[in-house]
Formats: C-alpha cells, structure tokens, sequence
C-alpha cells in the first residue's frame, strides 16, 4: 500500500541524475568521434589546409589523391602492403602458437593432477603482471643472445610468451567448468587418452577460443614497443612500427601519413565493424570468467 | 558421435558388480591417473619452455644486468660487476625521480578517470536501456582496437599549434594553450589520452558484471523507488565490488607500462616532462640522445617489475579477503 502510494510520484518524478548521465553518454560518443574524423578529414586534405583544419573539420577542398600517393610516400620508408603483410603473419603465427601452447597447458591444469600443478599455474599467471613494455630492455637483449634479431620470431616467440597467461586462465576455467561425465564417457568409449582434447573437447571449447583469438589479435597486430626495439631490418617493419617511423620523419606530409593511418587501420577496423557483437560479448564472456 | 550419451545408460543399470571387476576397475583407475600424470607435464612442457626462455630468462637477466655496467657493444660477459652503482644511481638520479612520479600519477589519475567514466557509461547503457545501446556500446569500445600509435598520431595533430582544438578555442576568444610543449601540462594529455583511447575497455569489464546482477533485486529496488543516482552507488556499485577489483588491477599494470602513447606524441619531452619509467629506460638505453647506459635501463627495469609485483601481491590479498 505504501510503496503503491509512493511509485506514481517517484516515476512522475523527473529522473534529473539519469538526464545528466544520458547527456554524458552522448557527449562522450561526440569526444570519441571527434578524433576519428579528423584523422578522415587530414587524409582528403591538401597539404597546405592540412596544419589549419577548422574546429569543425571540413576541408575547403577534398583531395582522395592523397591515398593513391601515401602508397608512394610510405614506399620510401616501407611499402603499406608490406606493413599489412609483416602485421598479419607476426600476428598469426603468434596467435597460432599461444593457442596451441595455452590449450594444452589449460586442459593439463583443469583435467589432470601432477605434482608441482599450483607452482607451474601461478608462474604462468606472473606473467599477467610483467607486461610487454616493462620487460623491455631484458627482452631485447635476451632476443640478442638467442640469435633472433633479424627474423620474425624475434617478436612471434615474445609475443607468444607475454600472451600465454590470459588465454591459460580462460581456457582453464572453461576446461574445468565441462562435466566430468564428459571425460568418463570418452573413457568408457574407448577414446585415447590423447584424443580426448582434440576430438572432444576442443570442438565445446570454441567460444573460449573465439575470445582468446580476439583478445591475442588486438594485443598483437597493436604492438609497438618490442618492434621498435628489435625490428632492425626494415622489410620486417610491422605497421605500428611504420606509422611511427613515417611521422618522426621531420617535416612529415601529414595529409599523406593520416591516409596511411587509415589505410592500415582499416582491416582491423571492417573485423570490428563485422564482428563487433562477437568483439564485446566474447571479452564480457572473458571477463566474467576471469 | 554421441560420447556423452551411451554410457551413462550402461553405467546406471548395473549397480552390484563382483568384487574382482570393481578392484581391477580401481587398479586401472590408478594406473590411468599415474599414466596421466606423467602426460600432465609432457601438456606443461611447451608454455614452460616459452616462459622460461622468453620471461624468466629475461627478468634473471636483468637481474643480473642491474648489478653490471654494459653499453651494449663489448661482450655481455666482459660488463664489469659494478655492485649496486645502477640502484645508487637511480635514487639520485633527478630524472629517474621525475619519471617515477610521472608514472605513479599517470597510473593513479588515469585509472580513476577510466573507472569512473567506465562505470558511469556501462550503467547508463545497461539501466536506462538506450534506443542506440548497442551502437553506443560498439562506439565506446572502438579506440581500443586503435593502436597507440594511431591515436598518438591524432591527439598530437589536433592539439598542435593552429589545430582544429586551437581554433575552437579561438572562436571560443580562449588564447590556446602549447599543449604539448608545456612542462606542467603535458602529463596531464597524456593521461587524458589514455583515458579517451581506453574507458570503453574498462566498460567492457562492467558491463559484463551489471549484465550477470540478478535482476529480482535491481527490479525491486526500483519499485521501493530508489532512484537512479542512489541505484548506481547503493545498489550496483557495491555488488559489482569484485569487478572493480579486477578494473583496478588490470588498469594499474596497464598504467604502469605506459609507453607507446608518449613514444608517439612527445618521445618524453619537452625536457623530461613526460617521461615515465617505460619511456625513460628505453631513453637510457636506446635512444640516439640518451647515455647508452643498458645496465642502468635494467636496473629500471628491475625496479618496475618489483613494484608491480609488490602492488599486484598486496591487490590481489585485500580483494580476496572482501
């Protein structure tokens, strides 16, 4: 009776604390935008508009050109397909390699009892805390002495060590959520032991492995500061190292680099745009898990 | 193809087995779970070795490094042991000093802002059901798939002298400000864009936490007429305190390791400015300006890693014991 008496006034009630959150979600969506247009605008720029662009972005003429030409520009330093080429096999080698590592090493912890299984989980999970750019310096030389520097493992068998952790910590969860019933089944089918991963449990695990892949890809086609330091041989340069490069070249065409920027960004861009469901719902299924 | 369904009718009608059956059952039993322990460490094997060659050597390396003087030229075994020279070196090293409490703001204040507006998005999407939810969650997201580098490259332009920032300031009559080139505020871009590139990850995190909360609860909450403001603080915060421990740490060692944004968009400057423990090794070590001095950018290196081990330790105790 109470509450029945109080729930008109409250609805009727204007919601002032939900407006402000309403036009804060809207504000943020115009800041996040903001950036992302100005990138479009500087590559259909001239060089001369491209350093004055106005506050609301549109260029006086509109040049699409300039894509045909940072082609050309990029090809004195590195060639853009080359960029995309090095990015795409350094990422799925690596990708393939964490993978195969993480799943075996996960369904060893979740599915079998070994003396020392605590000591080697923990370790592994260390390395969730030691990223990438902390490590760097020892990594550089540690690729130095093994003799790798001038080759692409000098990034795919870092990048698959500093992977490791999460998927191991996803797939573990996933591995030890399964029935057991699963296992024993497989068992009494007469399933080898060995085949019970790959035929069985592998093919259930897919969405686990759909959001490793996700995450892993991010993290390795976006990783700049171990190229910077042991990429030496320019036909290797992936294409964060690229941008980089191409921008700290003194007086830089900039109408030219942002229609590189766009270039390169856009095949990781159209798999977000495509996927993006998949994108955001398999890292909140991650994070849950996590 | 159906492993999961045949034994279990098999199993269930055939309750009283002689004893002989059930002993060899259980000696079979053992046997597999030996055989299988043994197979544990063969499945272990490939991330032990990736992990000892690629981060345990590394870190023993630079453990060892810290205590040695090497420019990177002669030999590795002819670097004079050099004592704790590089750890003395640090503590009165002025930059060394800057660039630790570059870091430690840039950590704090970035993941407090990246929480917050992380938080106050992921609610406003999930509780006031949004006609463009879905589009708006996508967009929030976006610039985490962006490179650093990418982002850098933007911010950079648009904050540059006569940028698009600097003429909407003018036509707002506000004298624009070197944004990059001040001392005092260069710090504070940075973290502004680190937080513009990653909220929308962080969001990510609450997101899946307010999706999980049971809805009978937020359903009658509502009903006793709380309202929106006091649903968020009172209501939702509290329970999703264990995403907010996970935010907390995953932001931290993400802060910790700032690099590429500051690469990109001052290297550093102007004068030490911007540096953090990140970019100033890598200045010590590398690059063409900086000392050369690898020892000394370990011994850096060293003392990151024990302070994000000494932070994630004490993170991950107090959150276990909420």
């Amino acid at each position: 009776m109470f509450r029945s008496q109080r729930l008109p006034r409250q609805i009727g009630h204007r919601d002032r604390f939900g407006s402000l959150c309403k036009v804060f979600a809207v504000v943020w969506a115009i800041i996040l935008l903001y950036p992302v247009l100005f990138i479009l605008s500087m590559s259909v720029s001239t060089g001369n508009e491209v350093n004055n662009l106005p506050a609301w972005l549109l260029p006086a003429h509109l040049v699409f050109g300039n894509y045909a030409q940072a082609f050309k520009f990029f090809a004195g330093v590195v060639s853009i397909p080359t960029l995309l080429a090095n990015s795409g096999i350094v990422t799925g080698i690596a990708i393939v390699g964490t993978m195969v590592i993480a799943v075996l090493v996960s369904y060893a912890f979740a599915t079998m009892s070994f003396p020392g299984k605590r000591i080697v989980f923990y370790t592994i999970l260390l390395g969730l805390i030691v990223p990438i750019p902390v490590m760097l310096i020892p990594e550089f030389i540690t690729v130095k002495t093994y003799g790798l520097i001038g080759t692409r493992f000098s990034l795919i068998l870092p990048y698959i060590a500093f992977g490791l952790p999460l998927p191991t910590l996803i797939l573990t969860a996933f591995f030890k959520e399964l029935p057991k019933e699963l296992y024993e089944a497989a068992a009494i089918d007469g399933v080898p032991q060995w085949k019970v991963l790959p035929r069985i449990v592998l093919p259930l695990a897919r969405p686990a492995i759909a959001t490793c892949v996700i995450y892993l890809g991010l993290q390795f086609w976006n990783e700049f500061s171990l190229a910077l330091v042991v990429i030496q041989n320019p036909a290797l340069t992936t294409v964060p190292l690229g941008l980089a490069s191409v921008q700290g070249h003194g007086i830089s065409p900039w109408q030219l680099v942002a229609a590189g920027v766009v270039v390169t960004s856009l095949p990781i861009v159209i798999l977000f745009l495509v996927f993006q469901r998949q994108f955001i719902e398999g890292l909140m299924r991650g994070s849950v898990k996590g | 193809m159906n492993p999961a369904g045949d034994p279990v009718i098999v199993a269930d009608p055939q309750p009283a087995e002689s004893a002989t059956v059930t002993q060899r059952a259980a000696r079979r039993t053992f046997a597999r779970r030996v055989n299988a322990g043994k197979a544990g460490y063969l499945y272990v094997l490939p991330a032990l070795v990736v992990f000892g060659m690629f981060i345990a050597f590394p870190f023993g390396f630079a453990v060892w490094l810290s205590f040695h003087s090497w420019d990177g030229f002669l030999p590795v075994s002819a670097a004079p042991f050099t004592g704790v020279a590089n750890y003395r070196q640090a503590f009165s090293d002025p930059v060394f000093h800057r660039a630790l409490l570059d870091t430690v703001l840039f950590t704090v204040v970035s993941t407090v802002a990246q929480m917050v507006i992380a938080f106050v998005l992921a609610f406003t999407l999930w509780y006031f059901k949004l006609r463009f939810a879905r589009a708006l969650r996508a967009l929030y997201f976006f610039p985490a798939v962006l490179s650093m580098i990418v982002v850098g490259i933007a911010w950079r332009q648009l904050l540059s002298a006569g940028g698009p920032v600097d003429a909407g300031l003018a036509a707002a009559h506000i004298t624009a400000v070197p944004w990059l080139g001040s001392t005092s505020l260069v710090m504070w871009v940075i973290i502004w864009v680190s937080t513009w590139q990653w909220s929308g990850w962080t969001m990510i995190l609450y997101l899946a936490g307010m999706v999980g909360l049971p809805s009978d609860v937020i359903e009658a909450a509502h009903l006793d007429g709380t309202s929106s403001f006091a649903m968020m603080k009172s209501v939702v915060a509290p329970m999703l305190r264990h995403v907010t421990a996970l935010a907390l740490l995953l932001n931290v060692v993400g802060g910790f390791q700032v690099f590429d944004t500051i690469y990109v968009m001052t290297g550093g400057g102007p004068d030490h400015a911007s540096e953090t423990l990140g970019t100033y090794s890598w200045w010590v070590a590398f690059s063409s300006y900086g000392p050369g001095q690898l020892g000394y950018a370990a011994t850096i290196a060293v003392i990151m890693i024990c302070v994000l081990f000494v932070f994630s330790y004490f993170r991950i105790r107090v959150s276990r014991l909420v």
